[in-house]
């Protein structure tokens, strides 16, 4: 007790000191803020430039500025006679690299002032400012003001806060302890954390597909908040402060975060990475929740976790693409689908029941604020999960906790929803036109979903995996679903009446759980594919042409996809953890560090050596008119005409004044006339705007031209018109009632955990159920296993013929010519299946006489005939054997282990991989390092030995006589077959032959996946082709 | 494989030749694998390859003229850009000269140099493992982690830095002099490892003096913090044998003037590595080579061990301080460039480094031993157990072999000949 009460006092003091210190250290931060701010700096001047075509010069208008370290906003009074075209820029000698950080600022037309921000992080006494244009044109300058905007203290203070927070967490650890388990999910989370944000870690922001239009979002957001409109509806900065109504059709919730940063001073391309950071760490940890849940181990957990958040979808779309609506949305597919577990696979009658309908409704609630098309096919795949589980909906509580997840992910979304819906039915947006996008020619082909190494530089236009994107399922996660479905097959029930019974197990959930995500995995795999009739669905006309052509791209179901071949992969783990199989259960923990280390890493790798990396800090240099596809904008609007302070006014207005405002404005009007006239606002029309004179009486406000605001002005009125955007009262109504839904939802939240604490625990099915061979049994003998694997080896080595182009030099026989065009394909594919067939039972038939009837010959006939099969020269023979013949090797091919098709130049580089691969140096190396160590002899020792020799001879041959590969080819897969043979006749641990033997098989099949994947990469189409 | 005292392999008593045999012929296999692109017959198309190349045929050309400078004089430096190169003497350069000017390809007398310079850098990295650990196959691990490391394999072929190369064959020898002094060996040992250490100082020096002074520091810290008084003796003696080079780069770093003669003068910090950079196996951005697979698990690794396991930690934590020192020196966020702005001699000095890449090697050569006593550590742990942990030592000895043959293929299918001399 005094030791408990000391460690208390203890902790407590510590806490105090902590939170005292950053009280002060905070008021010292915000003390800097406050006095930082009165510093401002008036420079006058004026300059004339003329600028002439492709004029790179720099003209200097201020020097020798002398500045302590801030974050400064300079303002440049200009005058320009083109909009855009000149830059004003700043440069300081510092003795840092990053002393001063500034893109430049752009000079608008429209406006009589050039105004950008500025970091500088080092003194200077030589502050320089210059003008340039890329085109011709005027430039006048005049005075200068550079203030202080205190950000730097801002800055300060949030880093304090972050160590106050980490700080208190220490103390939390140092006090209660952690323990070992805690510390290897904290270790290993953490490391899977770092790889998942490595590419966010070079020192800037990437240059992405979509990264500059959410860079702009973020920025608008921001500009929103500033002006104090909670929630931002209509965001002010986009399109020379038009607006744009990116808000309402792309929910903001989570951009806040970002957008708090800028607020507080943090540069663009910090905010944007640290944005990026997060969605990725949330992801990995409500993945590593949900699965914890599923599973009840913490180790399964850390593997599913590592497989998903690792995949290369979620590297794609989070870092790639810079989709981070979408990546945003990976953080919440796993609630949706943790909430499908509990609600239809766990116990109705226990009582935890009560709140299964929790997870599911936050993880809509959360898809729904963050990506509307993630939050369509979430439904989509909600509404398939349903149908394949239909017979659970019996049960009314089923049906009761999906009803009431949908109600509560409704209330919690509604303030997003009902502007959305309002504009949607309301506005003509131009998203409601763009109905004649086709999706189709963006599908992935069938080969990228057995890719391993996704090398994501190498898609380049005229290949046929061009716009294919480096996206797909992954050869691991194929390798485990097919391992399942194996499993599920072979599967044999013991029908003991007490043990059926039990119904509701957690052993027997997971496995109908686990059904379904394969399932539910295969299916979505085949809609993201090329080969799925998207454009025959889009003729369908109605709702479904606007649905498919809002998806964009097919490979968005990837993402599901994987997580549910995650789940796949984690009842594989649970399967054999519980049967205490550990061979199997370390081959699959093998199979994560392999996907991890040379599948991820190696994607990553390949993706940042070509990636171009720049640091945003200002977004002045941004400029603000790119609206991407311009979907939320209305129809019609030419983009062109909407520059600054635009006005406009019928023939008998006059505008006297103008005064800008945010989403706002005011002139001062005479209408002389005797009708009723109008103006018109530089600001785009969307419904909510509203327009009063100076007694605050209401003027009819409506679309002008070019849609923007125009504000009727009576006959003979003179004096001011205001007009602003106030959300309609609707809006507000569906905000106040989304706010009781997360009170609602905080105190069920509050009220489970309390529960949790006080119940007793209930018993694990597990438990009551120990005997998993009751529930899913694998029984084969080593023949039928050996020819799974083979089927499984022969499908990998067709899967370059499964593309809808034909790779050039893939094997098609000239007598097919006489056959009509689809025909003629799949009669093409269906030669090469055949004679990958054939070759491979072949092979294995003989191999399997030759070496006798027994496991051990299984598993070497399996080897060898695999060896054959994917061989760099049997895969060469079949998809390039159109084009040069074999070229002569050298000393080097004979170490060329990983084969691909690469051929940098004509003259010197033997353009293809003839030599035997990486597996054969390897066997060989094994042989004779295990062949020193063995003691007794056995028959197979000479077997081996002549073999290993004689390929051995022919393999250096190869260098005078290429046309020796063949027969080296073959006795190099003889040698694979007797190596198999021998090893397990060593006197060694057979855990230790086991995992050789495994290695090997893995070896061959990811050095197959490197070159199958160079030649689908680089396979240029040939004459023919499906697509 | 090894039977049931061991782990996956790796033996710790001493074994017999018979048993040495299979280390043999993996060491000669390994050594395969760095030499790989030298098979070729060819010098591949790498950053400075065409400047060496055109130094080696500028060397040929004076020897079959009949003198060949140690330096060449401004004039040559200018006309041929060889820019730091410069500092580089041409003694390191006199055996592919030699077989330039007797007739030879350019191509093939650089190929044979660096075939030599790649054993050499083998063998005296065996010397070293050898007196940094006497664990046999913690010998090995260190060693194969060391020679294939994407740094050693991506600076002789990517960057076709013959300097560093050199500079990379010697530092062990150095390494293993300077350790014979503090194992207590035999006098005659001591002896020749004292005039080993000198002499690859001084080779260190001739290959390029800028690193000749940063190796001297480092000396020069190590001897102080083990109090190894005797061993303070090597760098005035290397001095003295390496006195011009040494004496060359001085008179630019206190004087300058040598800038007309195209001699870059730039702040270094800007090319430093970025956090990610670090991260890299398979792939990177010129010129960044990154730890490797190898050493990325043996980090995580480490990381495991210090976390979860309490004894022997304080080792592998100042062994992984040391590393993560290297890294920050190699980094970007370093303030080198406050350092240049301390005056010109000193701007001078660290100009001449090039880039803060250069102190990867060193980071390259901590995070092996950090790796490898890692290893030592889990094996500790795992015991009997043949769970994951058990085989992971294995894992990292094959993960670096791949990694380092991965390279190396994609080196030699991804890039052409060097045109120049062929």
């Amino acid at each position: 007790m005094t030791f408990h009460n000391g460690r208390k006092q203890n902790q407590t003091r510590m806490i105090l000191t902590a939170v005292c210190t950053y009280i002060l250290l905070f008021l010292a931060c915000m003390m800097g803020f406050f006095c930082a701010r009165k510093q401002e700096y008036s420079f006058d001047g004026s300059a004339n430039h003329s600028f002439s075509e492709n004029d790179t010069e720099e003209y200097l208008l201020y020097e020798g500025i002398s500045l302590s370290p801030g974050v400064y906003e300079i303002t440049l009074q200009t005058a320009a006679d083109l909009d855009m075209a000149a830059l004003i820029s700043l440069k300081a000698e510092t003795t840092s690299p990053y002393g001063l950080r500034c893109i430049n600022g752009i000079v608008y037309q429209g406006l009589d002032h050039c105004t950008f921000s500025f970091y500088l992080y080092e003194k200077t006494d030589d502050l320089k400012v210059s003008a340039s244009a890329g085109q011709a044109m005027t430039l006048q300058t005049g005075a200068m003001q550079i203030r202080n905007t205190g950000q730097l203290y801002t800055m300060g203070a949030f880093w304090l806060t972050c160590l106050l927070a980490i700080t208190l967490i220490v103390i939390q650890i140092q006090t209660h302890g952690v323990n070992r388990q805690q510390k290897i999910t904290i270790l290993s989370l953490g490391v899977i954390s770092v790889i998942a944000v490595l590419p966010l870690l070079y020192g800037g922001s990437l240059i992405t597909a979509d990264g500059g239009y959410h860079m702009m979002r973020i920025e608008s957001l921001a500009e929103g908040l500033k002006m104090g409109q909670i929630p931002v509806r209509i965001e002010p900065y986009w399109q020379q402060s038009y607006g744009y109504a990116d808000s309402i059709f792309y929910c903001n919730l989570f951009l806040i975060f970002p957008a708090i940063l800028r607020l507080l001073g943090f540069g663009l391309s910090f905010s944007w990475n640290a944005y990026c950071v997060a969605i990725r760490v949330a992801a990995i940890l409500t993945t590593y929740y949900c699965s914890k849940k599923i599973f009840e181990n913490y180790r399964i957990a850390l593997a599913v976790t590592a497989m998903s958040s690792l995949s290369v979808i979620q590297f794609f779309k989070g870092i790639q693409t810079g989709a981070i609506g979408e990546a945003t949305a990976y953080i919440f597919l796993p609630l949706v689908l943790y909430g499908f577990w509990r609600i239809l696979f766990q116990d109705t009658k226990k009582e935890s029941y009560r709140t299964a309908f929790i997870p599911l409704a936050v993880g809509f609630a959360g898809i729904v604020q963050c990506h509307v098309l993630s939050s369509e096919i979430s439904a989509l795949v909600a509404v398939l999960i349903v149908v394949f589980q239909i017979r659970r909906l019996r049960d009314p509580k089923v049906i009761g906790a999906i009803l009431k997840a949908a109600a509560l992910a409704v209330m919690l979304s509604l303030w997003f929803l009902v502007p959305f819906v309002d504009y949607y039915l309301t506005e003509d947006v131009h998203i409601k036109f763009v109905f004649a996008r086709t999706i189709q020619q963006f599908g992935i082909q069938i080969p990228q979903m057995f890719f391993h190494f996704w090398n994501s530089g190498a898609i380049a236009e005229g290949t046929g995996m061009y716009q294919a994107y480096p996206a797909g399922l992954g050869l691991i996660f194929a390798i485990s679903l097919g391992w399942f479905a194996t499993l599920m097959i072979c599967n044999k029930k013991k029908n003991s009446p007490e043990k059926l019974q039990i119904i509701e197990t957690s052993a027997q959930s997971q496995l109908q759980f686990a059904k379904l995500c394969l399932g539910m995995s295969v299916l979505l795999c085949i809609f993201s594919l090329r080969i799925f009739p998207w454009g025959h669905i889009q003729t369908w006309g109605g709702p479904f042409k606007g649905l498919v052509s809002s998806l964009q791209f097919p490979n968005r179901f990837l993402g599901w996809a994987t997580l549910f071949a995650s789940m796949v992969f984690g009842y594989l783990l649970s399967y054999y953890e519980i049967r205490k199989a550990d061979w199997q259960k370390n081959l699959l923990y093998a199979m994560v560090l392999i996907q991890v280390a040379t599948s991820s890493l190696f994607y990553v790798d390949a993706y940042m050596a070509g990636a171009t990396v720049t640091h945003l800090s200002n977004r002045e240099g941004m400029g603000n008119g790119y609206i991407s596809g311009g979907e939320y904008i209305i129809q019609g609007t030419d983009d062109t005409l909407l520059t600054y302070n635009r006005t406009a006014s019928s023939e008998e207005v006059q505008i006297l004044e103008f005064t800008p405002g945010e989403l706002s404005g005011s002139m001062e009007v005479n209408n002389t006339g005797n009708a009723e006239g109008y103006v018109e606002f530089p600001l785009l029309h969307y419904k909510g705007y509203r327009a009063y004179d100076a007694q605050g009486q209401k003027l009819p406000c409506e679309k002008g031209d070019n849609h923007v605001v125009r504000v009727m002005i009576p006959a003979g009125y003179k004096g001011i018109v205001r007009t602003l955007f106030r959300e309609p009262f609707y809006w507000r109504i569906a905000e106040i009632l989304s706010l009781c839904g997360y009170v609602v939802f905080f105190f069920l939240y509050l009220k489970g955990r309390k529960k949790r604490t006080v119940t007793v625990a209930e018993p694990n099915g597990r438990e009551i159920y120990s005997d998993q061979s009751a529930v899913l049994r694998f029984d084969s003998s080593a023949q039928q296993r050996s020819l799974f694997v083979l089927c499984a080896g022969v499908f990998l080595a067709w899967t370059p013929a499964l593309a809808t182009y034909n790779i050039s030099g893939m094997l098609h026989p000239e007598a097919l010519a006489r056959f009509s065009g689809s025909f003629q394909e799949v009669l093409s594919r269906g030669l090469i299946l055949g004679i990958l067939l054939m070759e491979g039972f072949a092979a294995y038939g003989l191999f399997s006489v030759l070496i006798r009837k027994t496991e051990k010959g299984a598993y070497g006939a399996l080897l060898g005939t695999l060896g054959i099969l994917l061989s760099p020269y049997n895969l060469c023979r079949i998809y390039c054997a159109g084009e040069n013949p074999m070229a002569q090797s050298t000393l080097a091919d004979l170490w060329k282990a990983f084969a691909w098709r690469g051929a940098a130049s004509e003259t010197d580089f033997h353009s293809y991989p003839l030599q035997l691969g990486m597996v054969w140096i390897t066997v060989t190396i094994l042989y004779i390092l295990l062949a020193l160590r063995k003691k007794q002899r056995s028959i197979w020792d000479r077997k081996l030995a002549c073999v290993t020799c004689l390929t051995m001879v022919l393999a250096c041959g190869t260098i005078f006589f290429p046309a020796l590969l063949i027969p080296a080819g073959i006795l190099a897969a003889i040698q694979l077959a007797v190596f198999t043979c021998w090893l397990f006749e060593l006197e060694e641990d057979r855990q230790i032959k086991v995992w050789i033997y495994l290695g090997l098989l893995l070896l061959l099949v990811l050095t197959a996946s490197m070159q199958l994947e160079d030649i689908c990469y680089q396979g240029y189409p040939g004459e023919h082709g499906f697509i | 494989m090894y039977g049931a005292t061991t782990y996956m392999g790796m033996v710790t008593e001493n074994m017999k030749i018979k048993e040495k045999l299979p280390t043999l012929i993996m060491g000669i296999l390994l050594s395969g694998i760095l030499c790989m692109p030298l098979l070729t017959g060819y010098i591949l198309s790498g950053g400075e390859a065409i400047l060496w190349l055109m130094k080696i045929e500028e060397c040929g050309n004076r020897l079959s003229a009949g003198e060949l400078p140690l330096f060449f004089d401004g004039e040559t430096v200018a006309a041929r850009a060889f820019g730091l190169m410069a500092f580089s003497s041409n003694l390191i350069l006199y055996l592919p000269a030699k077989w330039y000017a007797s007739g030879t390809t350019l191509h093939l007398a650089a190929v044979w140099w660096c075939a030599l310079v790649q054993l050499l850098s083998i063998g005296t990295a065996f010397l070293a493992a050898g007196e940094i650990t006497h664990d046999r196959m913690q010998r090995f691990m260190v060693w194969a982690l060391y020679i294939l490391s994407p740094y050693h394999i991506l600076v002789s072929y990517w960057k076709a830095d013959f300097a560093e190369m050199w500079g990379m064959a010697w530092a062990p020898l150095l390494i293993w002099g300077i350790l014979l002094q503090k194992n207590n060996r035999k006098t005659a040992i001591r002896i020749l490892g004292y005039l080993g250490a000198i002499l690859a100082l001084s080779m260190i020096a001739y290959g390029n003096a800028a690193v000749f002074f940063l190796a001297g520091f480092l000396l020069l810290l190590y001897c102080l913090n083990h109090r190894n008084w005797t061993g303070l003796g090597i760098l005035p003696v290397s001095t003295i044998l390496a006195y011009q080079p040494a004496a060359y780069y001085l008179r630019y770093v206190l004087k300058g003037g040598m800038e007309i003669y195209g001699i870059p003068n730039l702040l270094i910090q800007q090319s430093g590595y970025h956090f990610g950079q670090f991260f890299t196996s398979f792939d990177a951005r010129y010129f960044y080579p990154g730890l490797g697979i190898a050493l990325i698990l043996g980090l995580i690794l480490g990381l495991y061990r210090i976390v979860l396991e309490g004894k022997g930690r304080r080792n592998l934590i100042a062994q992984g301080i040391l590393w993560a020192v290297f890294l920050f020196l190699s980094s970007t966020t370093f303030p080198w460039n406050r350092i240049q702005s301390l005056g010109e001699p000193i701007y001078r000095l660290i100009a001449t480094l090039e880039s803060p890449v250069l102190f990867m090697s060193l980071a390259t050569m901590t995070g092996c031993l950090f790796t490898t006593y890692t290893m030592d550590f889990l094996r500790e742990g795992a015991g009997e157990k043949k769970n994951l942990l058990h085989f992971m030592p294995m894992g990292v000895l094959i993960a670096a072999i791949f990694n380092g043959l991965y390279l190396c293929n994609h080196l030699v299918y991804t890039m052409e000949p060097s045109f120049y001399g062929r």
